[in-house]
């Protein structure tokens, strides 16, 4: 019964929401609301404006950057949040990391991988750094160095890829991202500016370019950092080795 | 406002943003200091705010263009008076309730989330901060998000069962209720091509595509009903309130849930304005029904709870219908005592819930008839719930009357006068579920044993934020009039 | 600022002076009990004082005014010092202090809780007669409501918790019908609630229906307080589970309270023209002299005496709501008058039933045979009051029941006179038992016993007795030189002169 009622709830929601679609304004005709507020100044300005030659970087962390900064803000709450149920991870007891993890993990895996991450990692920071001219940037640099130390531990185990990050180095680094953009909005006051502003009003206009290149790599830089660690620790906290204490939950 | 004052709203916010991004390294340096330094953030975030008092003119609003963006393209803070008020309310509640958490906490999680939990009670605050002065209706559902990650995690912080069955049942209302504020910012943002608040203000009226400004709204309201535990959708509310750690129970729910259903307040007057009424009306009338529904289910049910922390969970449930009759009366005086409303409310819960904090600190008792007398042995904790609880009924001169006085004139002069009745039956009800705890606590002899004969109450640190929030349900009554007259101003301009 | 008043910070003392006593009680040291107490009675003592130095210039027709805080244009919080209000806060400074001083010696346990919540009333009280508008006297009266709870639960039995409870259901639901009311008032009234004018209402301003809501729900508001059947239901509780010197005051001032409140709604808020016009002293009318009727009745049927006494408070009461629903000059000046009268006279019958119940521990008429020898003094000063509640000449309940009987002439309407002689009748019955009992029956009368000796030694608490005897004396004091300025005639012809000009 009561199945059956949230199943009819569910379907008239559904079918009122297809109808409301199918009032909305037709995809991709050119006199559409959202085709002529806001978009043509950032498609047509935003190059000029930002000095940012990736339109969507300079939407992101220039026009709405604030917005941006709420996101990693989300992202590192969302760290906290498995901290606070699950908490920190919980190093297994063995020590000798040749026999460890019971993974079927042969020579030939393991070699490889740790061929392959330093690549990774220098491709990440390539992702980073050139955030600010062709698509990539911090969120992705930083997951994708996130998604080497997966590869590392799911190999190697939680006990080395926690020796090779260890917790002293990551926890103050968690935050980087939301300290960053802290950072270089509080310049952005005594640039003369408001908060997060790039390009400083107290600095002469033709140094604005390279100000708000430095500034936006600065903050991709802080993203990448941040976002990597955050899912590292995630990921850490949520590996449960053989022999690690069991968790109190 | 000019030179480094306009600087502050956008700092009280990210002040505590930063802090909780920097409490990892504080921990890892000195993990004693991490209440310490919380704290630290959110008084001088307190301090910028009342820089600030004066500056703020209740008959209109001071925006901040983030990054020096002009509205429609960058994003803006629109620091209105009510805005402003909430802040400072935000701010001085969650700052007693964080000092409250330095003793109570270590007795409930265990050591190696503590951190976490100071983190993620700064991001909470902070969102909180963000979301009642954002300008731009994309930012709300950013620092929406953070006030609902962290209000998850902080249910289950404790890590037992209960609590994780809480937290994930609360997960499950609040997730989909996150998508359909997403939903309705898309629709409405199809319809408009903006997301600045005031552009849309002005865009909505000429827009043509009604239906989906009608759907955008109601999605939009439906979607802060879950998160603000308006009646029928209310479900989550008591387990994850009761079980949650008492200092988060009382942010949760003196805090969190108000802001969310002013949020519904700020999508109606300040996105779709007086000039859509007619579009949206229906769906203002029927969330007034569903408030008044909540008035009577969430006083009734608090009537028949046995556990404390349970009752005042429901209470904040007929609370929270209270808001939405005030705003829903469409003229400043409702508007100004829903506004007034979150003040008391989130002070009196607060304090309520830190007192039943102190009883399950000292004693272990959750159950009101443990309480027959309290008061031999905790004395200050008694006199602080009793205080509070009669903000609660709205009794004067507490800032609970204040409140009720507004709530019922505006829907007096709305023409309302059933829900005008409907919210004393609220303040009947309130008061019967109140003096049962009161009277059990000051004139009925407890059980043999339950209370031993001498005074030994909550430690300092934990009385010292209780009292300062019961104090504060009689100074923001006696002394409302410092602020009725400007709020009453900005209810006019918000609904203008 | 109402037209004519003098600003002045006088009337806040009154106010705040009863706080003292708190002080007193919070910060002397635990190990003098006494002097504390001697403090409580020094805080009512000079609240009296205040208030009476006020009197001078009351009488001149001057009033005072204090804002203490304006909440929004239109809304403030202040006191308002007029003749009616002068009137009120007279009466009560008194009775305070003289209970306060009978407490001294009554209360046994609890001292400071007790006198803590005496003086925190007090306080309250004072703020409800000085308020300039209803605002402010809700917000006083509400808060006098609910401190006055531990005073009547004081003993803490199972009786005294049970009419607390029934206190607290009747306070709440009345608080909030009275809380509406107010609120269609502000709506209705144009934005103000004062009290300066006689009559602030029209109906220009507002529909009839809407005056009509209005009047009724503040009838039904103030009359819980005030007694009016059928809203009297914790009165007859409360009394005898109360200790007598909170009895005296629950009848002789709190009841009053609700009186007074409708005195401010009829006489300010309504004004006798729009009552007139309107046409609901009738209903009030009709209510009032049920009331008279049937609490007398029920008064015959109770064995206890302060029960009895409590059902006896009922009828009075609303033989003050009678005179100011006859819409007659003298039916007012009595109505008005009879406020203080059945001050004085209730309030030295109840501390009389509690010398008794101190002395000799006995609640019940029917146990009380012989009790005047016992206790002469006590039984003569309760006897004197039961004469003059019968409206025996000379005393004060003559001067009411004459004004009150002249005033339904004034109105035609001599049906109201028929039933002030049947209360009084009825009044008779039910006191004259009493008396009957104290000094003409005594253990082994029926076999001819000689009566017993009178005996005085039984009455040496002074504290206790010299608030009985002041009150006696006053009651026929007052009664025989009654235009004397600052007895009830003064202040209340005052008032009936500016109700009707």
């Amino acid at each position: 019964m009561k199945r059956l009622v949230s199943l009819l709830f569910i379907g008239a929601l559904a079918l009122l929401l297809l109808y409301v679609v199918s009032r909305m304004p037709p995809m991709g005709e050119p006199d559409n609301p959202t085709a002529t507020r806001v978009v043509p100044r950032y498609l047509e300005k935003a190059e000029d404006e930002t000095h940012t030659p990736n339109v969507v970087t300079g939407i992101i962390l220039n026009y709405r950057g604030f917005d941006t900064m709420g996101e990693v803000t989300v992202i590192y709450c969302a760290l906290a949040a498995v901290l606070a149920v699950l908490g920190r991870e919980r190093r297994g007891r063995i020590r000798d990391y040749v026999e460890l993890s019971g993974l079927p993990s042969s020579v030939i895996v393991r070699t490889m991988v740790a061929l392959v991450v330093p690549f990774i990692l220098l491709f990440s920071l390539y992702t980073i750094f050139h955030g600010e001219t062709s698509p990539g940037g911090g969120f992705q640099g930083g997951a994708v160095i996130g998604a080497s130390m997966i590869i590392f531990t799911t190999i190697y185990g939680l006990h080395l890829s926690s020796v090779k990050v260890p917790q002293r180095f990551r926890s103050p680094l968690e935050g980087s991202a939301v300290i960053t953009f802290f950072l270089v909005g509080v310049l952005g006051f005594f640039g003369g500016g408001n908060f997060l502003t790039y390009a400083w009003p107290r600095v002469s206009e033709g140094l604005h370019p390279a100000l708000v290149t430095w500034l936006t790599v600065l903050v991709e830089v802080g993203i990448g950092l941040g976002g990597a660690m955050v899912l590292i620790s995630i990921l850490f906290a949520m590996v449960r080795e053989e022999g690690a204490d069991e968790p109190l939950a | 406002m000019s030179g480094a004052f306009k600087h502050l709203p956008i700092m009280m916010i990210t002040l505590p943003m930063l802090g909780a991004a920097l409490m990892p390294f504080v921990s890892y340096l000195r993990r004693e200091a991490v209440p310490w330094v919380s704290a630290l953030f959110l008084v001088v975030s307190g301090v910028l705010g009342l820089l600030l008092a004066g500056r703020i003119p209740p008959d209109g609003c001071v925006g901040y263009r983030l990054g020096g963006w002009e509205p429609p393209f960058g994003i803006e803070l629109k620091v209105d008076f009510a805005g402003y008020f909430l802040m400072m309310v935000v701010c001085g509640i969650s700052l007693l309730a964080l000092l409250y958490s330095r003793l109570y906490i270590i007795r409930e999680v265990e050591g190696g989330k503590i951190t976490a939990y100071y983190v993620l009670f700064l991001l909470l605050s902070a969102s909180m901060m963000g979301f009642v002065v954002t300008g731009d209706i994309f930012n709300l559902f950013v620092f929406m998000e953070i006030l609902a990650i962290s209000s998850y995690a902080l249910v289950a912080v404790t890590g037992n069962r209960n609590a994780v069955r809480a937290a994930f049942k609360y997960l499950l209302m609040g997730a989909p209720s996150s998508i359909m504020v997403l939903l309705g910012i898309g629709l409405l943002y199809s319809a408009t091509g903006t997301l600045n608040m005031a552009d849309l203000a002005a865009r909505v009226g000429e827009t043509g595509y009604r239906e989906v400004l009608i759907a955008s709204f109601a999605v939009l309201v439906l979607a802060f009903m879950v998160k603000a535990a308006i009646f029928p959708l209310h479900l989550w509310l008591p387990d994850a309130h009761s079980i949650a750690p008492s200092p988060m129970s009382a942010m949760l729910s003196g805090l969190v849930v108000a802001v969310s259903a002013f949020a519904i307040a700020r999508i109606a007057f300040s996105v779709f304005t007086v000039h859509s009424w007619g579009v949206v009306g229906t769906t203002l009338d029927a969330l007034a029904a569903a408030g008044a529904a909540a008035v009577l289910f969430g006083g009734i049910m608090a009537i028949y709870q046995r556990d404390f922390k349970m009752m005042i969970a429901y209470s904040t449930i007929s609370h929270m219908g209270y808001i939405v009759l005030g705003f829903t009366a469409l003229n400043p005086e409702g508007l100004t005592g829903a506004v007034y409303h979150v003040l008391d409310h989130g002070i009196a819960k607060a304090c309520l819930f830190l007192c039943a904090g102190n009883f399950i600190y000292r004693k272990g008792y959750r159950r009101i008839d443990q309480l027959k007398g309290a008061w031999r042995e905790m004395p200050w904790t008694c006199f602080a719930f009793a205080l509070a609880a009669w903000s609660v009924i709205g009794l004067p001169p507490s800032a609970g009357f204040i409140s009720k006085w507004y709530l019922v004139y505006g829907n007096v002069k709305a023409d309302r006068v059933p829900y005008a009745v409907v919210l004393l039956i609220g303040a009947i009800l309130a008061a019967v579920y109140c003096f049962r705890i009161i009277y059990y606590m000051f004139f009925q002899p407890g059980e043999e044993g339950a209370w031993r004969d001498q005074v030994m109450d909550a430690p300092a640190g934990m009385l010292a934020p209780t009292w300062a929030l019961s104090l504060a349900t009689l100074f923001f009554g006696v002394f409302s009039y410092l602020f009725l007259d400007s709020l009453l101003k900005a209810a006019a301009s918000l609904l203008a | 600022m109402p037209e004519g008043a003098t600003k002045s910070v006088v009337p806040l003392f009154p106010v705040l002076l009863p706080w003292i006593s708190l002080l007193a009680i919070l910060l002397m040291p635990r190990k003098a009990p006494r002097l504390r107490l001697w403090l409580c009675f020094a805080g009512s003592a000079l609240t009296f004082l205040v208030v009476i130095l006020m009197l001078p210039g009351v009488l001149d027709g001057k009033t005072y005014y204090f804002k203490l805080a304006s909440i929004v244009e239109g809304l403030e919080i202040s006191l308002y010092v007029d003749t009616l209000g002068y009137y009120f806060a007279l009466v009560l400074a008194f009775m305070w202090m003289l209970a306060t001083l009978y407490s001294i010696s009554y209360i046994d346990h609890k001292h400071n809780r007790f006198f803590a919540f005496l003086a925190l009333c007090g306080s309250f009280l004072i703020g409800c007669a000085f308020s300039r508008n209803m605002f402010t006297y809700f917000i006083f009266y509400e808060m006098m409501t609910f401190g006055s709870y531990p005073l009547i639960i004081h003993e803490e039995t199972t009786m005294a918790r049970r009419a607390g409870y029934k206190y607290l259901v009747y306070a709440i639901a009345a608080g909030t019908v009275l809380f509406f009311a107010i609120i269609a008032n502000y709506f209705w009234g144009g934005g103000v609630l004062n009290f300066e004018k006689w009559g602030l209402l029209s109906l220009e301003t507002a529909s009839r229906a809407a005056l009509l809501t209005i009047f009724f729900t503040y009838i039904a508001g103030f009359g819980v307080k005030a007694a009016i059947m059928p809203l009297h239901g914790w009165v007859p509780d409360a009394h005898p589970a109360a200790p007598s010197p909170a009895s005296a005051l629950l009848s002789g001032v709190i009841l009053k309270a609700g009186a007074f409140g409708i005195m401010r709604v009829i006489f300010n808020l309504f004004g006798i023209g729009l009552m007139k016009e309107l046409g609901v002293h009738w209903v009030v009318a009709v209510f009032a002299c049920i009331t008279i009727v049937m609490a007398s009745v029920f008064a015959l049927t109770q064995d206890n005496l302060k029960r009895r006494l409590a059902y006896s408070s009922i009828g009075q009461v609303s033989y003050i709501i009678l005179g100011l629903a006859m819409v007659s000059r003298d039916g007012a000046l009595g109505g008005v008058m009879h406020l203080a009268h059945h001050a004085l006279m209730k309030a030295c019958l109840f501390l009389c039933a509690g010398v008794i119940l101190v002395k000799t521990g006995k609640k019940n008429i029917s146990e009380m045979r012989g009790i005047g020898y016992q206790l002469p003094v006590t039984m003569i000063c309760f006897s004197v009051c039961a004469l003059a509640m019968m409206g025996t000449p000379p005393s004060v309940g003559f001067i009411s029941k004459w004004l009150l009987g002249s005033g339904a002439m004034q109105a035609g309407l001599p049906v109201y006179v028929v039933i002030l002689l049947v209360s009084s009748l009825l009044n008779a019955a039910y006191f004259l038992p009493i008396i009957y009992t104290a000094f003409f029956r005594w253990e082994g009368d029926e076999e001819g016993a000689h009566h017993p000796k009178l005996d005085f030694s039984a009455e040496n608490d002074r504290l206790m007795m010299v608030p009985v005897v002041l009150l006696a004396l006053l009651v026929l004091v007052v009664g025989i030189w009654v235009t004397v300025p600052g007895f009830p005639y003064s202040l209340a012809s005052r008032v009936v002169n500016l109700v009707f000009p």
